[in-house]
């Protein structure tokens, strides 16, 4: 039987005999294709991504240290990589990407007075784990800062990561350079995570 | 009966059938179908929803006030017009990106400033529908402030963006005339 010079979709020759086997024989033909077609597109339109919200105060810090993010809801998540606390994990299905990765912190102050001076850094910490070496390691990444005496300020911090299957934290460094302030991530804090492609191999 | 292709469902008339006009059609009409969701997806993949605004004008803002930036103009129908001309309207629900880049000029030495961007969803000033960046401290020259937001959109959702100045100065201090802001569709759900 002839087939079509594109997809090879075999159809009756002309002046044949046209019976339900060649009705078949093109409907199997385009259905197998499109569907493969229908596959890569639906994961071009929904890309591996992302999005987290904290609900509550998380974290409370009156002295210079790393405090983290509370309770948190994914805001868009269907892949499954948001955990709790603002942590994102890539899917297990996922090969070594590329992926954006960054953070908008809410600052507030749950008790004291802000002094002038106080210096705030926000961060993200990638864990990742070596599938042939098994080997996790811990990396700060994409620091962000700013000074402020001012409740309600917000930091932003963003960058491009090659990752594994592996967890991202985020988190604000304080150093408090005086008052007696404490202060916490508030909610509306985000983080988010959306993938650029696959590394080479 | 027809019988029905194992992924799309596509109905073809069986061997035991007579081959009728209707079974053709019917085969036809399923493949139409098929084919324009596979267009429609090609259409998002190959060029995502977008639209950049543009201010056209510095903004002038007094000192410690939230302020809206007015767009003049978009090189897309879909997200902007002139009716609403502060708001990127989105117009099907999925995760979109939104950045924006803003200037203050006219400072001068001594007069320490500090400037903040935000992007608002639906007309909020507080959490959790805003995003925002505040500079580090500065005082001369034009300062530029970048900021790169992720939201969850719903169709009909819109998102502004909302600049605020503060410092030693009395001001007013105007935004530069190219500030611009962008919004593409990272996925539609």
């Amino acid at each position: 039987m002839p087939v079509t010079p594109n997809k090879g979709l075999l159809y009756p020759a002309p002046g044949a005999f046209v019976d339900a086997q060649d009705s078949y024989n093109l409907a199997i033909g385009a259905d197998t294709l499109e569907n493969n077609y229908i596959t890569q597109l639906l994961a071009a339109a929904a890309p591996t991504a992302a999005l987290a919200r904290t609900t509550a105060n998380g974290g409370t810090s009156s002295t210079t240290g790393l405090i983290s993010p509370g309770a948190s809801t994914a805001e868009y998540d269907p892949k499954a990589m948001v955990g709790s606390n603002l942590i994102i994990s890539q899917p297990a299905t996922e090969p070594l990407s590329y992926y954006l990765i960054g953070y908008d912190l809410l600052m507030v102050v749950t008790a004291g007075t802000p002094a002038a001076g106080n210096n705030m850094v926000g961060q993200m910490s990638v864990t990742t784990t070596d599938p042939l070496s098994g080997i996790t390691t811990t990396t700060p990444y994409y620091k962000s800062s700013f000074e402020s005496n001012n409740a309600g300020e917000q930091i932003q911090g963003m960058g491009i990561v090659k990752w594994f299957q592996g967890s991202v934290f985020f988190g604000v460094q304080f150093t408090n350079s005086g008052g007696t302030a404490t202060y916490a991530i508030g909610p509306g804090s985000r983080s988010w995570a959306l993938r650029l492609g696959s590394v080479p191999s | 009966m027809s019988g029905v292709t194992p992924y799309l469902g596509i109905r073809y008339p069986l061997s035991s059938e007579i081959i009728s006009a209707a079974a053709e059609q019917a085969m036809a009409t399923d493949m139409d179908v098929e084919l324009a969701q596979a267009d429609s997806l090609a259409d998002f993949a190959l060029g995502r929803p977008s639209a950049q605004v543009n201010a056209g004008a510095g903004l002038s803002l007094v000192k410690n006030t939230l302020t809206t930036v007015t767009w003049a103009s978009s090189n897309s129908g879909t997200f902007w017009n002139a009716t609403n001309p502060t708001r990127i309207t989105v117009q099907n629900a999925g995760l979109y990106v939104i950045q924006t880049s803003q200037e203050l000029t006219g400072l001068s030495a001594g007069n320490v400033s500090t400037f903040r961007v935000m992007v608002a969803k639906n007309g909020a000033t507080a959490q959790p529908n805003i995003q925002s960046q505040m500079t580090p401290q500065f005082q001369t020259g034009q300062f530029g402030a970048n900021l790169f937001t992720v939201w969850l959109a719903a169709a009909g959702d819109f998102f502004e963006v909302k600049v605020l100045w503060n410092g030693a100065a009395a001001g007013p201090f105007s935004t530069v005339g190219s500030s611009r802001a962008t919004i593409f569709a990272w996925a539609l759900s």
